[in-house]
């Protein structure tokens, strides 16, 4: 049940926060290429946790895990 | 020149260190305490260009000198060691208060100091207590990461000294200045020696190697002290070194990818406060007003937030006697408010609205984007994604939320101290961000930025919500397991046997070889003497020389001799 509500709070979160991304003046300030894609930090964050935990555990296996004693076998 | 008579802030706490074994052993943490709020005091009331002189042989040392850099970080130090004192009023062990008192005195000492002679020696007073605090957690470990921390440090040390040496002999001048890159050598061995305390890769290890080691108490101030006294320095030292933006972003991101392989909650921390230092050193690499302010106001925050993550850690810690995460699990039931306390902290190091770290951070990534550096300004934000999911989520979510890999783990309490000092600091993280302009007039240039526009919030929003969605979707991707992994410690650690099969092994063995020739050219010149006949082989083979036994052939020999002598004498005489 606090599962369900948390996700409802999230997802009406996300709503607000593209309702008021939509209506607001745009950025004059910083304006950078990004500025113009839309939902931009949505897919930005998304992607960006989905590439960093892929690359890490990635990096992991590839080159980098090793056995806790690694440093101490004689 | 203003010069009223000030005591450095640093002499309170060395006094305090030295006065604190001698008090009864009921009163030393309150007399801790005690020493530490006079200090935070006394940097408070220290007015602004208030400076101190020593004459020592031919130079004037300025010992203490004041302004509202030198503040800010003094302030956030000593709060931090009042709060620490607050987490550690259980321990009644003296050498630890005291070596933390001095730790603190050597990084409030290098905040005040206005010649590079006083610096250096604050800075090196820092290592070497700080190694106590390593130490006296007294595990195999924590003894021989110790070491390698020591080594390191000396190192860095010998570094800065060098580079400090050779800058009075370019310039003949002991200031704290400004230096300018493209000049001498001289100011790249200071950057290297400052660079190793700041811990910039590949020069990190030291700090990923020892402070998950540490003590549940002392990895709280190393946290705060070491890493924030080396980017004061650069902030004075080292604005606009460009070389810093490439570095700091590096920075940022490799800690966030370690925090997100390390097994360890305290290695994941560690590895986030390399992240964090990150932006502080890409915003002193961007040098401009706005960005050295975000590298203090990011400072100062850190050093609260960071504090409060290692002390909700060394909670689990020493609740559970276990800090790697696949031995965790399921503490919720027990442990509800040291999770929401630990939270409050994990969201204020995410950016999170209305605690101090959206405010401080925006001022750094805010300067990257005023100087359009796009590239750094897109990678502190993935940065800060990472930091959201390291510390913020999965240490959080395989900690006390996912299934308990030991159902019979003992979940003892907490000292009540432990929860007050969490309490107090992240107070101060809340009242930062919802009212930044407490913080922002302590900085060091005026402010003119509002973090709370539309923009940001809906950015800041964005992009942690999905961060969040984005981890619950790989959530089993990141189901933590037993081992270490490399970092760049390698290079020294895994060489170590080969060095010690050179130099240890090889020369243990030489010395062996010569000692059995030694005894061997012992043993037969002894039986030499004992018998000098035995050089003429096998049939003299006693051991000891018998005079009567060759008194009769040496008799005949002797009067031969006289015989022939005699007769020769004769000869000539007639």
């Amino acid at each position: 049940m606090k599962k369900y509500w948390f996700w409802i709070a999230l997802i009406l979160l996300i709503i607000i926060s593209l309702i008021f991304e939509f209506t607001m003046s745009p950025n004059f300030e910083h304006h950078n290429w990004w500025s113009s894609i839309p939902a931009f930090w949505i897919i930005f964050g998304f992607l960006g946790c989905a590439l960093l935990v892929i690359f890490s555990k990635g990096i992991g296996k590839l080159f980098l895990d090793r056995k806790e004693d690694y440093y101490n076998d004689k | 020149m203003i010069n009223e008579f000030v005591i450095p802030p640093a002499i309170i706490l060395i006094i305090g260190a030295f006065v604190l074994p001698l008090l009864r052993k009921k009163i030393r943490s309150t007399a801790f305490l005690f020493f530490a709020f006079l200090t935070l005091f006394y940097i408070w009331n220290l007015p602004d260009g208030a400076m101190q002189i020593a004459h020592v042989m031919d130079y004037s040392l300025i010992v203490c000198k004041v302004d509202a850099l030198s503040r800010i970080f003094g302030l956030a130090f000593s709060f931090i060691l009042f709060a620490g004192g607050i987490y550690a009023f259980h321990i009644k062990e003296t050498a630890q208060q005291s070596a933390a008192l001095l730790y603190a005195a050597g990084a409030i000492g290098v905040c005040f100091a206005g010649d590079l002679f006083t610096l250096f020696i604050f800075w090196e007073s820092m290592g070497f207590t700080s190694l106590y605090l390593i130490w006296a957690r007294r595990t195999k470990e924590s003894h021989e990461s110790g070491f390698r921390y020591l080594i390191y440090h000396v190192f860095g040390g010998g570094m800065l000294f060098i580079g400090i040496l050779m800058h009075i002999s370019e310039t003949g001048n002991i200031m704290i200045t400004r230096l300018f890159s493209g000049g001498s050598i001289s100011s790249w061995f200071i950057l290297l020696g400052v660079a190793i305390n700041a811990a910039i890769p590949p020069l990190h290890t030291w700090l990923s190697d020892a402070y998950p080691k540490a003590t549940i108490t002392g990895a709280v101030l190393l946290s705060a002290l070491t890493t924030k006294s080396a980017v004061y320095v650069l902030i004075r030292m080292f604005p606009g070194w460009d070389i810093l933006v490439v570095l700091g972003v590096i920075m940022s991101i490799h800690g966030v990818v370690f925090a997100v392989l390390s097994n360890n909650i305290r290695g994941i921390l560690s590895y986030h406060i390399m992240s964090q230092v990150g932006y502080m050193v890409a915003g002193v690499g961007i040098g401009s007003a706005m960005a050295l302010n975000g590298a203090t106001a990011l400072a100062v925050s850190n050093v609260l937030y960071k504090a409060t993550l290692f002390m909700g850690t060394g909670v689990v810690l020493y609740t559970t006697g276990k800090d790697k995460l696949n031995e965790l699990g399921g503490l919720i039931r027990s442990q509800r408010l040291t999770m929401c306390l630990y939270m409050i902290a994990a969201l204020a190091i995410s950016g999170a609205p209305l605690l101090n770290g959206f405010v401080s951070k925006s001022l750094v990534i805010g300067s990257a984007a005023e100087a359009h550096r796009n590239i750094a300004v897109l990678l502190l934000h993935l940065a800060s994604i990472g930091t959201f999911l390291s510390v913020g989520l999965k240490l959080p979510y395989f900690t006390w939320f996912s299934k308990p890999k030991d159902k019979n783990l003992v979940v003892k309490a907490p000292p009540k101290n432990m929860y007050i000092a969490m309490v107090v600091i992240n107070l101060l993280c809340i009242l930062y961000g919802i009212m930044p302009s407490l913080l922002y007039k302590l900085l060091p240039f005026p402010v003119h930025f509002n973090p709370y526009n539309m923009h940001h919030l809906v950015e800041t929003v964005q992009v942690l919500t999905f961060t969040f969605i984005a981890f619950w979707l790989l959530r089993k991707k990141l189901k933590p397991h037993k081992g270490i992994f490399l970092d760049f410690d390698w290079f020294y650690r895994r060489p170590a046997k080969l060095a010690r099969r050179i130099f240890v092994d090889s020369t243990a063995m030489i010395f062996d070889k010569a000692d059995k020739v030694v005894e061997y050219v012992t043993k037969k010149s002894v039986d030499l003497g004992r018998n000098p006949y035995i050089i003429f082989g096998k049939f003299n083979s006693e051991r000891s020389y018998t005079p009567d036994k060759y008194r009769p052939p040496i008799r005949i020999l002797l009067l031969s001799v006289l015989g022939a002598f005699i007769f020769i004498f004769l000869l000539g005489l007639f």
